[in-house]
This record gives C-alpha cells, structure tokens and sequence, in this order.
C-alpha cells in the first residue's frame, strides 16, 4: 500500500472497495485494533447507505425470494447432517466406533496366517495348528532387524507358506481320496451283504466244460430263445405270471415234481428238487416234450456243438437254469448231479431236451464250509458231454 | 437500524423466518442498488441470490461495532456487484470512457425522477443531486461503477489527492444527510 494514504483515504478505499483481498484482510486487522480507523469507516460507510439510498428503486420479482429460500432449505438440511455428525464426533461416539473397527482390524489381522486350510483337514488340525504357528514365527521374528534382512525373511517367509499351501492342498486331495475310498469300500460290503440273503435273486453266466481242460472259454451271446425262456422263468418265479401249478398225476414217487409242462409259450419247466420230505431220489424225470409231428417234413435243427454260456439264477433255495439247443442237441438226456466235500456226488435229476428251451429248476445245496459243485452232462446217441460244471465258493472264503 | 441487528443476531442463529423479514425490509434496497450498478436486471437478480444467502451464511460474522447492519449489508452485495462488473471486461480509463458511464448514470437518474420514492430515499437523492458536479460524478462512478480512485484521476486528467478528497468529502456530505434525517 502506497505511504500516501492517510487513514482517512484508506477508510475511503476500504469502504469503495478498492483494496486487493491481500491490503483488505491487512486493513481488517488493524481495524480491529484501532477505533480511530473504525470511526472512519463507519463515518464513511453510512455515506455509503445513504448513496445506496439515492439509487433509484426497484422492486425485486418474487422468483428471487423463492430461489433464495429454497437455496437456504437446501444448506440448513445439509448443515442439519453435519451438525449431527459433529455431534456425534464430540459426544465420543466416533472415538468408540473408531476403537471398534481398529480392533475388528486388528483381530482380522492377527487371525490371517496365510496358508489356508480346508475343511476337509478337520481330521489333521494339530498339524495344521503347527504350521500356522511355524509359519508365523519368521514374520515375528524379523520384526527387529534391518530392512534388507526384513526383505529377504520376507521373501522366505513367502516362499514357506507357498510350500505351505502347496502341501494343504495335497494333504486335501488324498483326504478326499480316502474318503472316496471308504465310500466304495462301504457299497461293495454292502453289495455283499446283499448277495448273500437268500430271498434276493442272484444271476450266474454258467459256462459248459466239456473238455475239462479248464482252458478259458468264449462267453457267447444267449439265443433269442433262451434269452425269452429265462425272462419267463423269473416272471414266473416272481409271481408275474400265473405258473401252472403241478399235477398230482404227474408227481413223481421220488418226490421229484414236474413243475411245468410245455406250455403257450413253448417252453418246457422241469423241477428236480426233492419233495418236502427231505429225499432227494435220482429219478428219471421226462419232461412233456412238445414234439413237432406235423412239422415231420422239416429238416431237425442241426445239432449245434454244446459250448454256450448257461443262463441260470438263484432264488431262495432254487437254482434255475435253461438250456436250449444252443446248448446240447435236441433229444439230449440231461442229466444233474451236485457234489459237496462231506456227500460226495449226488444226482438231482435227468431232463430231456426236447426242441423248446428246457428251464430246469435244481435245488441248491446248503452251503458247506468248502463250497459245492454242479455238474450237469448231456446225453446223446453219439456219447455224454459235460454241459455245466459250476462250482461255488465255500463259506469260509468270502 | 435496531431492527435489521435483530433480525441478523436471529438470522444467525438459523432462522429462515427472520431471514425473509430482513429481505422484506432491504430486499428492494439491495436489489435498486445492484440494478444501478450492473444496469442489468437478470445479473441484479443473480446477485441479489448470492447476496441473501451470504448474509444467511454469515450473519454469525456481523459485528455491531464496526458497522451497521444495513451498512454491512450494503458491503456484501456491493461486493459481490463489483466482481460482476469486473469479471465483465477490462475497462479503459480514459475519458471518454468516463463521459460515457457519466451519461449513462445521468440518463438513470433522470429516469428514475418519475418513479415514487419514500422520503428517505428521496432525501438521500436529493442530497446527490446537491453535491458539486464533479464531485458527484467522481462518488458515483466510484461507488456504482467501480471505478478506483486512480482511474478517475487518469481520466478526468486531475491530481490523485483531489479526487481521493472528492469522493472522502462526498461521502461524509451524504452521511450528514442521513445523519439529519434520523435527527
């Protein structure tokens, strides 16, 4: 500000508004200490109310109040807001909210030792504890030491619990494979468990061993026929169709039954268990055999070389097997006989094959400690083949 | 006077009721004062705006013994005026410049002759109008135009000293005005 100007003048441009905010804000502050200086100004500024004053009048449009009004509302709501949280602050609620989430940090930070473990490990959670623990104490430990040390524990201490979760995740995997394995373990005990009640059906593939070499043999594919005869069998036996019951006329004095004759469907049911007194007679049973006289004129089926996989199922104390002439020839003698280590060979029975699928029904051995064996032969013009030769595991090999 | 300190000392404690009171005592004061000095109705209006809501904002700053309530007023819109005006264009003092504002505020005077007035503004008027011919001319460029003391000393081509005493002078003769009026 120039020497020159007196107070007077200075009260003048202070007034007129003619300072810079700089000698502004200067000339307040020594206004406030002088009352020389505020006597002028006052002097002055009411020269200035009385120029406003002198300006001719106009009237304001009412829009303008309303902008200011609405204006106003907007910052004594905002000034409402701020005047509550500084209260809030003041009252001491910031402080105890502040304390608040720097201990929830603090406690997230403490509880967040790097290395993840999964729920799985349930089972290895004292070794997990240990890691976590040896995990954490390089970090604790290099807390005092120089920053390039405090890098390169850093660098170790990152590496350790890269190998860390490396092993977590390996320990993972084969806690989920023995978990995998338990299951399976689990289902085929409990498939056992089921195979052995005696009230559930059991299927067996029963391979012929004519040539008792014991050289493997080629599991073949049923004949149609055969295929139908074994669905009819266990339609029958489960009640599905109404089975032809057993003739008195045609029980055998040995007790041995003729379960069925042939039927509509052309198949033949021959049953060799022993009757209800326990006697187990071998007796020659010939089955009503469905003969085609009219078809004379037809060439017989070929005899097919005996070989073919033996469809057959257990049920209760039964054993069901059908056999057609994919099997042994038509005409065949049929002939079963089963065998324990304490009996010896015992014969069930002998069937004639005739030219529809034979279903023989044999009874099924109490189960000896060593297993039994069934043998069926097949008897032709041309000489005896063995048909079955199936044996079972005894009691004492699970 | 006492009233309008009231008002603020209310107004400062955040009541809008008293802020509406204040703009109906001084809100056609202000809003004359600010047309003079912008010739502009919709800039008038705008600042008149800025004016109401500093006041409303700062009421709590207002000190009683420095100045008067109207006076501090007169100051914040004044203000706020003087900064439209200077953020409009850079003027040039010269003096044809200076004939041209002349004109112009004379032009608004004559204008406003016609208009009704209430004796105190008229008073106040009339006391302009009394004041030596340069002397007026020098007040009013300085208070509505914004013109700064050495601007109309460069263009009315006289010393410094001589229009820094004009305007001091003038000033004070309009406060006698005032001053005998309420008397």
């Amino acid at each position: 500000m120039p020497d020159s100007y007196s107070p007077e003048d200075e009260a003048a441009r202070y007034v007129m508004g003619g300072f810079t905010t700089a000698e502004r804000v200067e000339f307040e502050t020594r206004l406030a200490h002088s009352a020389q200086l505020r006597a002028l100004v006052r002097e002055l500024e009411e020269g200035a109310v009385a120029l406003a004053m002198a300006a001719p009048q106009k009237r304001p449009l009412q829009q303008i109040w309303k902008q200011i009004e609405k204006t106003v509302a907007q910052e004594t709501k905002r000034q409402k807001i701020v005047m509550f949280w500084a209260g809030w602050w003041r009252n001491g609620w910031a402080a105890a909210a502040a304390c608040m989430v720097g201990w929830l940090l603090y406690a997230l930070g403490m509880n967040q030792p790097g290395p993840a473990v999964s729920p799985l490990t349930a089972n290895s959670e004292a070794p997990s504890r240990q890691r976590i623990t040896v995990a954490d104490s390089p970090r604790m430990k290099t807390r005092n030491v120089t920053p390039q040390t405090q890098t390169e524990a850093d660098g170790a201490n990152q590496l350790l619990q890269a190998k860390m979760r490396e092993n977590d995740a390996l320990r993972w995997q084969v806690v989920e494979l023995k978990n995998q394995m338990t299951h399976l373990s689990q289902s085929v005990t409990q498939q056992q468990a089921l195979l052995m009640e005696s009230n559930r059906i059991k299927f067996f593939q029963l391979t012929s061993a004519s040539d008792g070499s014991g050289a493997a043999t080629t599991v073949q594919q049923l004949s149609p026929a055969l295929q139908r005869a074994l669905f009819l069998a266990m339609a029958r036996e489960l009640g599905w169709v109404q089975s032809a019951n057993p003739t008195p006329g045609v029980e055998s004095e040995g007790g041995i039954s003729h379960w069925g004759s042939t039927n509509p469907l052309n198949v033949d049911f021959v049953d060799l268990r022993p009757n209800t007194n326990g006697t187990a007679n071998p007796l020659q049973v010939q089955p009503k055999v469905q003969t085609q006289v009219a078809g004379a004129s037809e060439p017989p089926p070929p005899p097919v070389a005996p070989g073919g996989t033996i469809p057959a199922f257990s049920s209760g104390d039964k054993l069901i097997v059908a056999v057609d002439s994919t099997i042994a020839p038509s005409g065949s003698h049929l002939t079963f006989s089963a065998e324990t280590a304490n009996q010896g060979q015992q014969p069930l029975g002998t069937a004639v094959l005739g030219d529809n699928p034979l279903v023989v029904m044999l009874p099924l051995v109490a189960a000896s400690a060593n297993g039994w064996t069934l043998t069926a032969t097949a008897g032709t013009a041309l000489g005896i083949s063995n048909i079955i030769h199936f044996s079972t595991p005894g009691t004492n090999n699970p | 006077m006492r009233e309008d300190a009231r008002l603020l000392a209310i107004i400062a404690d955040g009541d809008q009721h008293a802020l509406a009171a204040l703009y109906r005592r001084r809100g056609s004061l202000l809003y004359s004062l600010l047309v003079r000095m912008l010739g502009n109705e919709m800039e008038a209006q705008e600042i008149m705006q800025d004016t109401f809501v500093l006041i409303w904002r700062r009421a709590h700053e207002y000190d009683s013994g420095r100045s008067s309530p109207l006076a501090w007023m007169i100051m914040i819109a004044r203000g706020r005026a003087l900064d439209k005006l200077r953020a409009r264009s850079r003027r040039s003092a010269n003096h044809a410049a200076y004939e041209r504002e002349v004109v112009s505020l004379e032009v608004e005077i004559n204008g406003s002759r016609q208009m009704e007035r209430d004796e105190l503004a008229a008073a106040c008027a009339s006391a302009l109008n009394s004041l030596p011919e340069a002397q007026g001319r020098a007040l009013q460029l300085a208070f509505f135009r914004g013109w700064t003391h050495e601007e109309i000393a460069c263009a009315v081509r006289e010393p410094l000293g001589t229009v820094k005493a004009r305007i001091r002078r003038g000033l004070l003769a309009l406060r006698k005005t005032l001053k005998d009026y309420h008397a």
